[in-house]
């Protein structure tokens, strides 16, 4: 049994340096400074989401999917308002505001009443999306089963070659998690500390970012807000980082928003290549 | 009448080998057994007021808390959630492990439990019950632990262990509790050994069984061989099925 990567990785003790591309410094200034997330569209891939909640602020659209044994596909996609089934969705909708306060958020739910065929209704989630130009999807859920794995590798692909950021929470369980160990994805895990925009690169992947996801306080169903931990809220704070990275530089592919934020985290040093 | 041919050496030695290969499948405890004291030793883990653990049910839809332990243990086990609502549902649906520490903000999270038990915690710690392929199975919840000074995740992490080690549990139980059944149809159907290897193979055995699924097809030609040996086949089966399932 291997160790959970990501509450190590991130520990205080255990995070090493990592050496950045030298951006202009302070590479938050060049990365996101001023920007808003404004013309970035945001997905949000989870239990749906509380539009009216004082912390989501309104939503650009939604659209929910659900098994269907009678269509060919085996699931069904419903446009139009819907609610949140726990209250999840909408605490990564409040996260995402928070930090990108314009960007257009949209409620993909593909969690729901069954968990049978719940890798394809992931996939759906994923094209919907990539369908409707989506520059952002935060997947705050993972570990689908094997079957899974050749379909949400080859659309996580497509995603990346399409410049869609796909930012997934990573699993702390042993195991293969899909989507969220694919390189071509940004994967997430939790890190202590009460800034919303703490950020480290961990230099060990498959897990690549750690960010706030320990008592964080977050919008839940019924208007109300609880004091929530784990990977899922860690992901919707990289999720609106890179709205505003994308707001601001819209030209910026995934391999390099990724270099952004790494220039960003807090654990980046100097580059020891002696170029500068 | 039934007339049984005297097993050849070589039919001896195959169900000494069927009984060595199956031998394992009377070792697990009862899954609710097994998962009643990972219950009581998770609560004791985290000194928590009460420990629980839910498995989905055949449909997908619904938890169904199957083992306890403390505050409220005997209200709640039985009792089933259908999957939207609450916080084990997203957890299972999600495959996330999550914590909440005021739940009582939100007395949605603890409504179903509350109901039950007549107990409202003010935290919770859930994890999901995932195989190693990913497919999830229950979810294990630990009702108002006792956390260290300052929360690093740790006892997500060390739950989310537990859970993974649990999820494994069940996974066998389950695997071996309908195995016997399982090859009794691989045998009798009248399949091509392929036919036998792909029934062994979405029995869930797959990993490190070869040597099980070569018995399955050892079998499925000596059922063939003859209507005498297909009996002596289907007898044996029979009583090994029934073996492996005690109580049924």
């Amino acid at each position: 049994v291997t160790l959970p990567e990501w509450s190590h990785a991130f520990a205080p003790g255990e995070l090493s340096p990592t050496s950045p591309l030298p951006l202009p410094e302070p590479a938050q200034e060049w990365g996101w400074s001023a920007a808003t997330g404004r013309g970035v569209k945001v997905a949000i891939l989870d239990s749906g989401v509380d539009g009216s909640h004082p912390m989501v602020g309104g939503l650009a659209g939604s659209v929910a999917f659900e098994p269907d044994p009678d269509d060919p596909s085996a699931y069904r996609a419903i446009e139009g308002e819907h609610a949140d089934l726990v209250g999840h969705g909408t605490a990564c909708a409040g996260i995402i505001r928070a930090l990108a306060p314009d960007a257009e958020i949209f409620s993909v739910r593909v969690l729901g009443a069954n968990l049978k065929g719940r890798g394809g209704l992931f996939l759906a989630g994923i094209r919907w999306a990539l369908d409707h130009d989506m520059d952002i999807l935060n997947m705050s859920l993972s570990s689908s089963s094997e079957q899974w794995f050749g379909p949400l590798h080859e659309v996580a692909d497509e995603a990346y070659f399409r410049g869609v950021l796909m930012v997934c929470a990573a699993n702390n369980m042993p195991g293969p998690t899909y989507p969220s160990q694919f390189a071509s994805v940004l994967s997430v895990a939790a890190r202590e500390g009460s800034d919303p925009w703490s950020l480290a690169y961990n230099p060990r992947p498959p897990v690549e970012f750690g960010a706030r996801g320990i008592d964080v306080e977050v919008a839940w169903n019924g208007g109300k807000t609880i004091v929530a931990s784990g990977n899922s809220f860690a992901t919707p704070h990289v999720a609106g980082m890179c709205a505003l990275i994308r707001s601001k530089r819209p030209w910026l592919t995934p391999f390099q928003v990724k270099s952004v934020l790494q220039a960003i985290a807090d654990n980046a040093a100097p580059s020891s290549d002696g170029g500068a | 009448m039934n007339r049984m041919t005297t097993p050849s050496p070589a039919m001896i030695a195959l169900v000494t080998e069927l009984g060595d290969a199956l031998g394992a499948a009377a070792m697990p405890a009862e899954t609710t057994a097994e998962l009643a004291r990972v219950t009581a030793q998770t609560r004791a883990l985290f000194s928590a007021a009460a420990c629980s653990c839910a498995l989905m049910d055949e449909s997908g839809s619904e938890l169904r808390f199957v083992a306890a332990d403390g505050v409220g243990a005997d209200a709640i086990v039985g009792v089933t959630l259908p999957l939207d609502r609450g916080l084990a549902g997203w957890v299972a649906m999600s495959g996330q492990p999550m914590s909440v520490s005021d739940v009582a903000a939100d007395t949605r999270f603890a409504r179903d439990i509350a109901e039950a038990t007549e107990y409202v915690p003010t935290s919770i710690i859930a994890a999901p019950l995932a195989t190693d392929d990913g497919e999830v199975l229950g979810v294990i919840e630990v009702l108002d632990p006792l956390l260290g000074e300052g929360n690093s995740g740790r006892d997500l992490q060390i739950l989310g262990i537990i859970a993974s080690q649990t999820a494994s549990i069940v996974r066998l139980s389950t695997l071996y509790d309908g195995l016997g059944a399982r090859l009794l149809a691989a045998f009798t159907a009248n399949v091509t050994p392929e036919g036998v290897r792909e029934a062994i193979g979405s029995s869930g055995l797959t990993h490190g069984d070869d040597g099980l699924a070569e018995l399955a097809v050892a079998f499925h030609d000596l059922a063939r061989s003859g209507p005498e040996a297909s009996r002596f086949a289907a007898s044996l089966l029979t009583q090994v099925a029934g073996y492996v399932r005690p109580g049924r």
